[in-house]
């Protein structure tokens, strides 16, 4: 068994030794809010591409999504190509103009944008609200595996989830996290493809798998989810990926637009790697294993059984990496948001950058605590809390950002209605016509993104225009300085 | 019943896609470059 081995202990004891050096090293090298915040703008796209990945990539995939894929088969991996229009939105029309604009935060650029200190304080709450839900089922996943793998109580293992990620978030800042989280997708990565022979050897080669899975229900291996489903799904994951703030504050580390564009390609091959390996390994696990009582199992029954334990170490360490990553850049826009973008506007406006440092840092340490809490109370289950903060996010942000970025006439009334009623357009819909979802197929973050766009539109058009100093910094020729 | 288009499918349609978005990067790139020189 994987979880008895010591080649677990030192594969896991090698994995922290790195983490931590790092971390210490990127302590030596923060010596600012824009270093902490923004990596000093120095980030490249090959360790800009694994960051964005591996922000994607969360225990979700790792638990939810082969489990998934174990139940239901192949169809599932089509939704990455909503993930992927995302991420061509963002490279399109989001992406090289927030790079030019050089700010440290989301919420910067809704401020400078909207020429509002009201909005830019709306979004920042909003994204601590949102992402404080997020990082509850980072740490309910983290306490569920561990309990399910070595039988350690969850509340340990949250513990240590949020005492090492808290660690090397608030040391480091961006900078060591983009290392470490570069190192975290080549594991990741290198776990999934390297357990893929050992996975198809097991069950005869790719055709015999087929076959077989095939022979248990038909649908596995052609279409369980109708086209009607799986493009509501993409259209949820795509709309929060074009806006999503933990993915659009690492384009302000990064050296320019140029390499925004192409860390944003390297990201879309990385997570077609993960996602295809993903697949084959849940619908291998089905072939090795029919009848689980759960899908969730099948990762960790696979990393303890089928593979050897230096494999499945390396998998283990794999899907530690994924939860961290996540928790980390969630950490960051949070403790960003707040220390940058409240604490610093409206409490202490002459905060020194010693002082910024210092918050930043403590807020991380804070922001890790709250959704901590809430998950000990176990409000939800893992996979929905994702998907539901995912189609939050897309409610209230999308409309600001893509539209906002696009659409020279957008006001600050527009951007701050368009939010609230986003959101609150998401949330009412959510808790009423979603669950008759299969009978209309009309999704709680079509309806937020909608009421969100119209509401944009309208109160835009009918209040007094954004001062054309700040709409020259993202439309006019003179976009600003990429450097910081 | 093997695995049919949705599988295989799924392969090459991510191939095509990862092609067509870096030829459009480097030709985007190739643009800049050239009005930064002007």
């Amino acid at each position: 068994m994987t979880a008895d081995s010591p080649i677990l202990l030192i594969v896991t004891a090698v994995y922290f030794a790195i983490v931590l050096g790092v971390a210490v090293w990127g302590y030596f090298h923060t010596e600012n809010e824009e270093d902490f915040l923004a990596a000093g703008r120095s980030i490249g796209p090959w360790v800009g591409g694994a960051v964005l990945a591996a922000t994607q990539i969360s225990a979700g995939t790792f638990v939810g999504t082969l489990g998934r894929h174990y139940l239901t088969g192949v169809s599932w991996i089509w939704i990455w190509f909503g993930l992927w229009a995302g991420w061509l939105v963002s490279a399109l029309l989001v992406a090289p103009k927030l790079r030019r604009f050089g700010a440290l935060t989301v919420a910067d650029y809704v401020g400078k944008r909207f020429a509002s200190e009201g909005a830019r304080t709306l979004s920042a709450a909003l994204i601590i609200l949102t992402y404080t839900i997020y990082l509850t089922a980072q740490f309910q996943a983290a306490g569920e595996i561990a309990s399910a793998i070595f039988g350690i109580p969850p509340l340990t293992a949250m513990l240590a989830l949020l005492a090492s990620t808290g660690f090397y978030t608030a040391l480091g800042g961006v900078r060591s996290s983009s290392y470490i989280e570069f190192l975290q997708t080549v594991i990741m990565v290198l776990a999934l493809v390297l357990a893929l022979p050992v996975v198809i050897s097991h069950v005869g080669g790719v055709t015999a798998l087929g076959e077989y899975v095939g022979s248990i229900d038909p649908r596995i291996t052609g279409w369980w989810f109708s086209g009607r489903e799986l493009f509501a799904f993409s259209m949820a994951f795509g709309l929060a990926t074009a806006a999503a703030p933990y993915e659009m504050t690492r384009y302000y580390s990064m050296r320019d637009v140029s390499t925004v564009r192409r860390a944003i390609g390297i990201s879309m091959v990385i997570q077609a790697l993960i996602g295809g390996s993903v697949m084959i390994l849940g619908l291998g696990m089905r072939g090795i294993f029919p009848y689980l009582p759960s899908p969730d199992q099948a990762s960790s029954i696979m990393a303890s059984t089928v593979m050897s334990p230096l494999l499945g170490s390396l998998f283990l360490v794999a899907m530690m990496s994924a939860i961290m990553s996540t928790v980390n850049s969630i950490l960051l826009v949070t403790g960003g948001a707040f220390a940058h973008d409240l604490y610093k506007r409206l409490v202490n406006p002459a905060a020194t950058e010693r002082r910024l440092l210092l918050v930043n840092r403590l807020s991380i340490v804070v922001l890790g605590v709250v959704p901590f809490w809430f998950a000990m109370q176990k409000f939800g289950d893992v996979q929905a809390i994702v998907v539901e903060q995912a189609k939050f996010i897309a409610s209230f942000f999308f409309v600001p950002v893509v539209l906002g970025l696009n659409w020279r006439r957008g006001t600050k009334e527009g951007a701050i209605w368009s939010m609230v009623a986003g959101f609150a357009g998401c949330l009412v819909w959510t808790f009423t016509l979603q669950r008759s979802f299969a009978r209309h197929g009309i999704d709680s973050a079509a309806v937020g993104v909608a009421l969100s766009a119209i509401t944009f539109v309208l109160v835009s058009r009918a209040t007094k225009p954004t001062p054309a100093e700040n709409l020259r910094i993202f439309f006019g020729p003179e976009v600003g300085p990429e450097r910081g | 019943m093997g695995f049919g288009w949705s599988f295989y499918g799924f392969f090459a349609a991510a191939a095509v896609w990862m092609v067509l978005y870096f030829a459009w990067a480097l030709a985007v790139d190739a643009r800049d470059h050239r009005r930064d020189q002007r």
